[in-house]
């Protein structure tokens, strides 16, 4: 769209606009991993990585080929598409060049082919009219903001196992979820700091 | 062939055949939806104009896609942007309504408004596409938002929300939604000088 | 698979097992559009299609699919069905399909249609597993519905569009925002498992 800069989209997108804090993308793993720091950090730089690489992909796939061949009703089995054959090359390369990073990221890589949070940042892109520059930033503060928000998640959670007596209802998903809701509220304090005139 | 080849033939065998009824399956459907799915964006359009024109909508698709034909006149006919709404009876023009755009937070807004062609005083605003936060800009759509503009001349200036100011020129923004509210505010201002450009070549 | 175990199924589905108390699976999709009770309830109607047909489509399929592409296939499966709900609601109900955004077709990647469909639609025959993709979806609704009254009650007063509460109330704003839906989600996670939950516990320690 129009005069959005690059950076104005990267912003927003990784704090006001925050995937997993204000449009609820990304729970399920973000609920399971993120009792450790040192699991967050691999599956958050995966995510980044996947999300900024496919949103661009699938822009190109979207305005050069659904489009013009008037196929847009078959973007979601198309964009599910292209993330899974990414992730897949992904993984075959980590896996061949560095033994050190597949350890450390590949096994995360099958787990984030059906995050929520790669197909809708592809699929807001494509609602809010994006141009390849925005598309990109847009895609890399998305990943971005949700690693952000799994690190952040995980060294709560872990401060909080050692400290805090948590209630039993609470423990687990309960406990998380509270601290994301918290979290969520910090974050809305950022609106204030996009200004466009 | 050794098995391995046989094998990885019948996977790609499987997947292109499962991929082909998948494909069929939808584009069948789209095919036979494809012509509702237009009328219902012609009917969205047709009804938000009768909205603002502050013409009372029938619920009948077919009434209001026939009143539209024989009571709006819409110009540049290809990508229209300005409608002028008359009497069935009389022919006099009831309302003027102009598409205008704005720069939201996430995207385009885009929104028709009526004026009344008499008092140059708004009638309302609908909006058609917008993307801002749910429970933040989104909450332009809110219908006392969308008629707050009834009978007002502006220029705007934006009042805190819940002002609710009866000066011509004041209108309330959204709290929290600061450059969602200013962009509506230069749409309406947009429009008014358009309205005035209008009034001016009709001279 | 007898009529006992079936409704066996069907109650673990609904309760026990519930996805959203018990796993915490699959809010992604339909957490965010939980601040209105009308548009909470299409988008669980579409996920129960979604998991009630795909399995019962894999189920049907089962014993064909090559093991290698066994996610592809579902997902494929999954992303047909999800196309279906998305062209239906363009076409008929096209208001609610503008309000609902991209998220019908987050139902593709969302976890609870895919954890049923591996666990239960390949590895047993159609009956049961349509039974199960009901129940868990059913399950799965009646929670997202129950979040989404207590949003949009305190948030905006009233329901399905209905002023419940009055002129004097104060909206909740912070319900209709991104932190009310966690929060409410964690309170009703909260009373599940510590007091409903709370004799089944017991008896395991």
């Amino acid at each position: 769209m129009q005069e959005l800069g690059f950076f104005t989209i990267l912003f927003s997108a990784v704090f006001t606009n925050n995937i997993l804090l204000t449009n609820y993308l990304g729970m399920c793993s973000f609920l399971a991993v993120s009792r450790e720091v040192k699991a967050s950090l691999g599956l958050g730089t995966a995510v980044f990585f996947v999300t900024a690489a496919t949103t661009a992909l699938n822009w190109a796939v979207y305005y050069h080929i659904l489009v013009p061949l008037n196929l847009v009703y078959l973007r979601f089995i198309v964009f599910i598409v292209v993330i899974a054959a990414f992730v897949q090359l992904v993984e075959m390369i980590i896996e061949r060049v560095s033994e050190a990073l597949y350890q450390a990221l590949g096994i995360f890589l099958p787990l984030i082919t059906v995050n929520c949070a790669i197909l809708g940042a592809c699929l807001f892109m494509v609602i809010r009219d994006y141009s390849f520059g925005q598309a990109c930033a847009y895609g890399a503060g998305a990943g971005l903001g949700w690693a952000l928000a799994i690190l952040a998640m995980a060294g709560i959670r872990q401060r909080l196992a050692q400290r805090s007596r948590i209630p039993r209802g609470l423990e687990g998903p309960g406990i998380a979820l509270i601290i994301a809701g918290t979290m969520a509220l910090a974050f809305m304090g950022f609106n204030g700091m996009v200004s466009l005139n | 062939m050794t098995a391995r080849m046989r094998e990885g033939l019948r996977t790609a065998g499987f997947m292109f055949a499962l991929t082909l009824v998948v494909i069929t399956c939808v584009s069948a459907l789209q095919l036979a939806t494809a012509e509702r799915v237009s009328r219902n964006a012609a009917l969205f359009l047709q009804r938000a104009v009768m909205e603002v024109a502050g013409v009372p909508v029938p619920d009948d698709p077919a009434a209001v896609a026939s009143w539209f034909q024989r009571s709006v006149a819409a110009e540049p006919a290809a990508a229209p942007t300005r409608f002028s709404v008359r009497d069935l009876e009389s022919g006099a023009l009831r309302a003027q309504v102009f598409t205008c755009q704005g720069r939201g937070l996430w995207g385009l807004i885009t929104a028709v408004v009526g004026v009344d062609p008499a008092t140059r005083s708004f009638r309302q605003i609908r909006f058609l596409d917008q993307n801002e936060t749910p429970g933040l800009g989104a909450r332009i759509t809110e219908a006392w938002f969308m008629r707050q503009i009834e009978g007002k001349t502006g220029p705007f200036v934006l009042k805190p929300e819940g002002t609710r100011s009866a000066a011509p020129t004041e209108i309330d923004g959204i709290t929290g939604a600061t450059i969602t509210s200013a962009a509506v505010r230069d749409m309406l201002n947009g429009v008014l000088s358009e309205a005035r450009k209008g009034k001016e070549a009709a001279k | 698979m007898t009529a006992t175990r079936k409704w066996k199924l069907f109650r673990e589905n609904l309760w026990s097992q519930n996805p959203v108390f018990v796993q915490v699976l699959g809010i992604c999709s339909t957490l965010a559009v939980t601040n209105v009770v009308k548009n909470t309830l299409v988008m669980c109607l579409g996920l129960i299609f979604t998991t009630t047909l795909s399995n019962l489509a894999l189920s049907l399929i089962r014993n064909w699919i090559p093991p290698r592409v066994r996610m592809m296939v579902e997902v494929l499966v999954i992303a047909c069905m999800v196309i279906v709900v998305d062209i239906f609601l363009k076409a008929f109900y096209p208001d609610i399909s503008r309000q609902l955004g991209p998220y019908v077709g987050l139902i593709i990647t969302n976890c609870i249609v895919m954890g049923h469909t591996e666990a239960v639609a390949l590895s047993s025959p159609p009956l049961p597993s349509l039974v199960d993709g009901f129940s868990a979806g059913v399950g799965y609704s009646y929670v997202l519905l129950l979040i989404a009254c207590c949003r949009e009650l305190l948030g905006t007063g009233s329901v399905w569009g209905v002023h419940v509460l009055g002129p004097h109330w104060v909206n909740w704003s912070i319900m209709v925002m991104a932190p009310g839906g966690f929060f409410v989600l964690a309170v009703f996670v909260w009373i599940v498992k510590g007091w409903f939950m709370r004799p089944a516990q017991k008896a395991q320690a």
